[in-house]
């Protein structure tokens, strides 16, 4: 396996009023395909700021990010927002589903957005990633009239129809009861575990650490462990040899 | 690309359900916008058609040529500016004339002049005195008889008066007594054994010293335009002659405007009448309108002229006839208290006795100072000062074909192109020969101006015949024994060849005025004229659609301004509570260019139903208007309405126009909320609350 993140020497800065806050003070990190791989950390420690420079929403102030053998900072808006649809696959804490879309047309959104893939095609890919997170039924429903869990069902739906190389997901569970969140969690790992997908996930919930299969303490803007991986660590020429 | 327009179709649709209150308020705002451009375009419009047609068609002509050197615009009704107009001369309307021959859209070209003449009405006293002197010379024994009753009530009515007066101003006046001397000896039968002796000098003495107490007369000012005639009546087909005939061919004679006769020149009694009833017909009660009500006293406080304005042997009938009205017994006389109470009117009896007067009183008494086949005296100052009066004959009253109750429409009259010259100042063939004929008759020789001292004072002074003018009275009996020579034909030459003050031209049907106006200054530019379009030409009322036009595209304009304004505001609102779903459609890959297309989308779907809707509600209004007709509120409106409703009309381009404005409007109100929108981050959906 190699690298699909690659984080070096990572320095973010936030300008506060006058003051310039760091947020994250020189990471290193390798995230290697097929990872289920947890960002941990008490609010405030910077995991969401790492997510957002892994998930490309974002640029780092000093070192680079290097997705799939792309170093991000390189890239214009344009060709990073083009790098986010067809690579990544986004599941936030509170769903952000289109309210005034189906399930369906929530889903298929991705797909749309990339052009290319004849309505038939769409249609099958669609349908059958709902049917994979048990919402077969629920096809023609607007997000407003689902419980929470299905509403992340339904994004997870999203973030997966792409077929992405790297699953972010920002607390995934924050928004649901500890059941729910379960069982969330656990159709996450099924489909790293039967599709390959590299997750990349934060929380600083413990139960949800438990699943993973790679805990990244962060704290106070620098790795505190989990820096290299549990597998073979892979070096930036591999992953470069790769792409 | 089709399943992105329809993925915008369907998010701009969806989301305009989800956010109703916004909907509702922008949609109404633009629907709003829609309506009033469709609809106030399709009146302005149409008001623009009724006053091209009616003024165009009537008057002016599309457009006017006249000197480029005026100082005045050209105002064919009269402009704002008092005094004389400096509007400059067209020397030659033949060349002009020719010159246009070329231009291809023009349907028809006519020489205008324009002058103001007085025409003088003689007082009841002077007008019988007058024929009273004609039927003695006549030796018309009725007539003197009947004429000397007419003079005996005048005297009557003058003595009373005199009393009221004397009671009011308690004999302060030393004229007074002179004044009530004369009278009380006009009245006495002393002076009508007199008048059997010695009629003439009878008819001396009372024009001297009774004339002068009697009403003046009136005076009125008539806006006369000077033109070929024929040629007008061929080219302005709404030229109507209501009574009389055209003024046969270059001939010198006036058509008068059957509006202006009416409401400027009728006698008082029936013209406040008239006007009272034109006010009723609008809906008006005279219980309601102080205006009425003073409009009606007007109409008593002239009404003793009725007196003596009937033929004294219909007095009885009209006496008899006003008794039965009023419930007075049989042999009530014909009195000013009689008259004065018949003119008592409120909304009950008004219909009534202004049926009996138009009945019983009018037939019998003249309504107009002139009638049509009288040749009236027309006076007027001309470009060097001085007084000039012509002879005209009335022929005709004329009235424009839709405007028959306005005012303003009828208040020019018509008249040939020579006396128009001659008021004006012109030296004219006719005023050539008039002058000779002076010179002959009185002996007087030209002496050229550098010769005439030498010819009065030099050693030689028999050569020259000196006339002593004495007394301005001596020079007037010199002149008096000149045998007027007063031409009243002329030949085509001379009415072509000479000066008018503008040319005016009307296009043919359907030509577009923009283009001909090209054509046609190229034309005017050679010769060195300007050419103005109807509306400057027509002065007041041109220049009032222009204004009108103004003040309504200005308050669209403000109107538009301010919805932007408002839009603007509630689709910023609207972005910003909508902060993350655009920063989650970033975040998962829509482009800029996705987010600005999904906020104008949203806004122009909108922009468009609501402009459709706006549309359709302004071309119901105005099919309603179109149904009922706007009611010109004042005269002036009934030219620029073309009629006394206006019905209005909309087009296709008014409602484009309106559609098209609403949808601009649309787009200019999002130009910053999609910046807003395309300005979101992606990170802001790892933040944001569903």
């Amino acid at each position: 396996m190699s690298g699909i993140i690659e984080v070096r020497g990572v320095i973010k800065d936030y300008p506060l009023g006058k003051l310039t806050v760091r947020a994250l003070h020189g990471i290193d990190l390798v995230i290697d395909r097929g990872e289920f791989t947890t960002i941990a950390g008490p609010s405030g420690s910077g995991k969401t700021t790492l997510l957002n420079l892994i998930g490309c929403v974002d640029v780092p102030t000093a070192g680079d990010v290097i997705f799939d053998g792309v170093v991000t900072s390189s890239l214009s808006d344009k060709e990073l927002t083009r790098l986010r649809l067809e690579k990544l696959g986004f599941i936030f804490q509170s769903f952000n589903l289109v309210p005034v879309l189906t399930v369906f047309q929530n889903v298929e959104l991705p797909l749309l957005l990339r052009g290319g893939i004849d309505a038939a095609e769409r249609t099958r890919r669609v349908t059958a990633i709902i049917e994979r997170v048990g919402l077969g039924k629920y096809l023609k429903h607007r997000p407003n009239e689902l419980s929470g869990g299905q509403r992340q069902r339904v994004a997870i739906a999203r973030a997966l129809v792409s077929t992405p190389k790297l699953v972010l997901a920002d607390e995934p569970t924050a928004n649901l009861d500890s059941v729910t969140g379960a069982s969330i969690l656990e159709l996450m790992k099924e489909l790293n575990q039967q599709e390959g997908t590299t997750f990349v996930f934060s929380t600083h919930d413990q139960a949800v650490m438990a699943l993973a299969s790679r805990v990244v303490r962060v704290l106070d803007g620098r790795i505190v462990s989990g820096a290299t991986s549990a597998s073979t660590s892979s070096s930036p020429a591999a992953a470069a040899a790769a792409h | 690309m089709l399943a992105i327009i329809r993925l915008l179709v369907h998010l701009g649709l969806q989301s305009l359900r989800a956010h109703r209150n916004k909907t509702i308020i922008v949609g109404g705002l633009m629907a709003f916008g829609a309506f009033l451009v469709t609809t106030s375009l399709a009146l302005l419009d149409s008001v623009e058609r009724s006053t091209r047609s009616t003024i165009v068609q009537s008057i002016s002509g599309d457009f006017q040529l006249s000197s480029a050197t005026a100082k005045d615009q050209l105002a064919l009704f009269g402009g704002i500016g008092l005094g004389s107009e400096d509007l400059g001369e067209v020397e030659s309307y033949a060349k002009v004339q020719a010159a246009l021959k070329g231009v291809d859209d023009i349907a028809g070209v006519v020489p205008v002049g324009l002058a103001t003449a007085i025409v003088g009405s003689p007082g009841d006293l002077d007008r019988t005195l007058n024929a009273l002197r004609d039927a003695v010379g006549r030796g018309d024994a009725d007539e003197v008889r009947a004429l000397g009753d007419r003079l005996k009530v005048i005297i009557g009515v003058l003595q009373e008066q005199q009393v009221k007066q004397a009671s009011v101003t308690a004999a302060t006046t030393v004229a007074g007594d002179d004044a009530t001397a004369i009278i009380a000896r006009a009245a006495s039968a002393a002076l009508w054994e007199d008048f059997g002796r010695d009629p003439i000098g009878t008819l001396d003495w009372l024009d001297t010293k009774l004339a002068p107490l009697g009403e003046q007369g009136t005076q009125t000012f008539l806006r006369l335009v000077g033109t070929d005639l024929q040629g007008f009546s061929s080219t302005f087909k709404r030229l109507k002659i209501l009574e009389g005939e055209m003024v046969p061919p270059n001939t010198r004679g006036l058509l008068v405007g059957k509006s202006f006769l009416d409401r400027r020149l009728k006698m008082a009694v029936a013209m406040n009448l008239d006007t009272v009833q034109r006010e009723l017909a609008r809906g008006t009660t005279i219980a309601s309108s102080t205006v009425q009500q003073e409009t009606l006293a007007k109409a008593r406080r002239a009404s003793p002229r009725i007196i003596y304005l009937l033929p004294p042997r219909q007095v009885p009938a009209v006496a008899a006839a006003l008794a039965r009205e009023l419930g007075k017994p049989e042999g009530t006389p014909l009195s000013e208290a009689l008259l004065t109470e018949f003119l008592t009117l409120d909304d009950a009896n008004f219909d009534r006795r202004y049926k009996l007067f138009y009945d019983v009183i009018a037939p019998h008494i003249q309504l107009y100072p002139f009638r049509v086949g009288d040749t009236i005296t027309l006076s007027a100052f001309t470009k060097a000062g001085y007084l000039r009066s012509i002879n005209a004959k009335v022929y005709g009253i004329y009235t424009i074909e839709g405007l028959e109750g306005n005012d303003l429409a009828g208040s020019l009259s018509l008249t040939d192109l020579v006396t128009f010259r001659e008021l004006y100042g012109q030296r004219t063939a006719a005023l050539d020969a008039e002058l000779a004929a002076m010179k002959s008759a009185t002996g007087i020789a030209d002496v050229a101006r550098e010769d005439a001292e030498a010819a009065l004072f030099g050693d030689d002074s028999a050569a020259v015949e000196v006339k002593t003018v004495e007394a301005a009275a001596t020079d007037t009996a010199v002149i008096e024994k000149v045998e007027r020579k007063e031409i009243t034909t002329f030949d085509q030459a001379t009415v072509n060849e000479g000066m008018v003050i503008s040319v005016g031209v009307l296009l043919k049907d359907g030509v577009d005025a923009d283009v001909a106006r090209g054509r046609i200054a190229a034309v005017a530019d050679g010769l060195g004229r300007k050419v103005s379009d109807w509306r400057q030409a027509t002065g007041l009322i041109g220049q009032m659609t222009l204004v009108v036009r103004a003040i309504l595209l200005g308050a669209i304009v403000i109107l538009f301004l301010v919805t932007i304004v408002i839009l603007n505001n509630s689709l910023v609102m609207a972005t910003l509570e909508r902060v993350g779903e655009f920063g989650t459609l970033r975040a998962i890959g829509a482009q800029k260019g996705f987010v600005n297309a999904m906020v104008v989308f949203e806004t122009a779907v909108l922009g468009s139903i609501a402009g459709i809707g706006g549309a359709i509600a302004g071309v119901a209004f105005v099919a309603w208007l179109h149904q009922v007709g706007i009611p010109a509120p004042a005269d002036v409106f009934q030219v620029i309405f073309g009629g006394p409703r206006l019905h209005p009309t909309v087009t296709i381009g008014n409602v484009l126009a309106g559609l098209l404005a609403t949808l601009i409007v649309a787009v200019f109100a999002t130009l910053y909320p999609a910046r807003l929108a395309v300005g979101v981050q992606p990170v802001v959906a790892m933040q944001g609350k569903e």
